[in-house]
């Protein structure tokens, strides 16, 4: 098969646009774009010298070379979300850097301002051009509240912007004694690839003959599409939807929290299928929070 | 931002017929494309003069794989072949039906290298910077999917 006979076939394949998705839907996009719409800045703190301004130029234009020899100064840094432990107070922030810009963030420290209703976190390292080979992720910070983050807006004190927290404490507690073990650690997932969806595995499980648990969130505006409910089911205090999975071979359960969507599902072993019966009796058998 | 509506009327067949061979599935395809360029809308100023159709077309292709790593496990092609109205045309859709179970058949990195080398013309140095593999993969990817696509359609010109 040549190239061009593939291609050939490739267009072949997709000729045929069915009319009712042949038009682009200009009004969603738009309002989907919205929610899209992040600043990047990174921060250079004022009252810098000539050599300041030669990282600056670095750090604000795409494509620049690196310094050979980077001097370290002082710079805020951006960051895009934050895990928060069980015990609520302890959070890990995620620094990321604008894709294309090149930057080395040294010794990172982060610092919070509370109130009743936000938690403005800050952080600060010292900054060097260069490293423009890792576009996306500079590494994270943890940072200790004085009292748990609980429904409090968290922000990010370099552009005021509001942050996403996907938390421990919004997750179910797996029985112990289910020949349950764990086989992960909850990071999150995506934030290194800028174009792709920041989400956060809070979980997988397994078990001898399955089916495995796997929990994990999203932001909500970024979340996949899913089928309808066909069910609701109650975690704690409060009913949520239960949906067939896209491949229709096992259920999902979808919880909210603020700006965070979190979910669990079964995954069935190879050729397996997880029936609604065996979903709710598995995730009913959860202690929920 | 005049000119992202104007580029996404002329530019919204080719990035669905993308986005189909991905998902195999025109509605998935249409969720896809939606979503890239929602991203895309806050970014045009900057993508605009730069090859937007290929740099929409490898974020097809890395959302398309979180999609999936994170929900689609597997996938039931659902494309329906309509009634065929001539014997041109009879040859034809099932010509269709053969390459479209056959792309579908590949694994999903397969499928996303196989959409960014033929149907994007990206270079195997930017299909792998793309989708974050290095370029050995990627030949390795090409190769296994041509494979395999050329010994289904010859089991299907045969039946």
């Amino acid at each position: 098969m040549s190239d061009r006979s593939l291609r050939e076939l490739l267009e072949e394949a997709t000729r045929d646009i069915p009319a009712d998705v042949s038009r682009p839907p200009m009004a969603r996009i738009h309002k989907q774009g919205r929610w899209h719409r992040i600043a990047w800045p990174v921060r250079i703190s004022g009252g810098l010298g000539a050599i300041v301004v030669a990282s600056a130029v670095a750090l604000t234009v795409p494509g620049a070379q690196p310094q050979p020899t980077p001097v370290p100064s002082t710079a805020q840094a951006a960051w895009s979300h934050a895990q928060v432990a069980e015990d609520g107070t302890t959070l890990t922030i995620y620094i990321i850097q604008p894709p294309g810009r090149c930057m080395t963030l040294w010794g990172p420290h982060a610092t919070s301002v509370e109130s009743d209703q936000a938690v403005t976190v800050s952080v600060t390292g010292d900054v060097a051009p260069g490293n423009c080979g890792n576009p996306g992720g500079e590494g994270v910070v943890t940072v200790q509240l004085e009292r748990p983050l609980g429904g409090r807006i968290l922000r990010d004190a370099t552009n005021g912007l509001d942050r996403v927290a996907f938390s421990e404490v919004h997750l179910p507690v797996i029985p112990a004694g289910g020949d349950w073990s764990r086989v992960d650690r909850r990071s999150p997932v995506g934030l290194r690839a800028p174009d792709a969806d920041p989400w956060w595995t809070g979980g997988h499980y397994t078990k001898p003959g399955g089916p495995d648990i796997k929990l994990y969130a999203y932001e909500k505006a970024t979340g996949p599409p899913t089928l309808p409910a066909i069910g609701r089911m109650r975690l704690g205090t409060r009913e949520w939807p239960l949906r067939p999975a896209l491949n229709t071979d096992t259920f999902e359960l979808f919880w909210d929290d603020g700006l965070v969507t979190y979910c669990v599902t079964l995954v069935p072993s190879e050729s397996g299928r997880v029936t609604e019966a065996q979903f709710r009796d598995v995730v009913g058998g959860f202690a929920w929070p | 931002m005049d000119d992202f509506d104007a580029y996404v009327v002329t530019a919204w067949p080719r990035l669905l017929r993308s986005a189909w061979l991905l998902t195999g599935d025109w509605h998935r395809a249409e969720d896809l494309v939606q979503t890239v360029l929602a991203r895309a809308y806050g970014r045009w100023p900057r993508i605009k003069n730069d090859a937007p159709d290929a740099y929409l077309r490898a974020m097809l292709a890395t959302t398309f794989l979180s999609w999936w790593r994170r929900r689609w496990r597997t996938e039931t092609p659902t494309a329906r072949l309509p009634e065929p109205s001539t014997p041109d045309e009879s040859d034809r859709i099932a010509l269709q039906g053969m390459v479209r179970e056959a792309i579908m058949s590949l694994p999903h990195q397969q499928r996303a290298v196989l959409m960014l080398r033929y149907h994007a013309d990206l270079t195997e140095a930017a299909t792998a910077e793309a989708l974050g593999l290095s370029v050995g993969t990627v030949k390795s990817y090409t190769a296994r999917a041509l494979r395999t696509m050329r010994g289904l359609l010859r089991e299907g010109a045969d039946t």
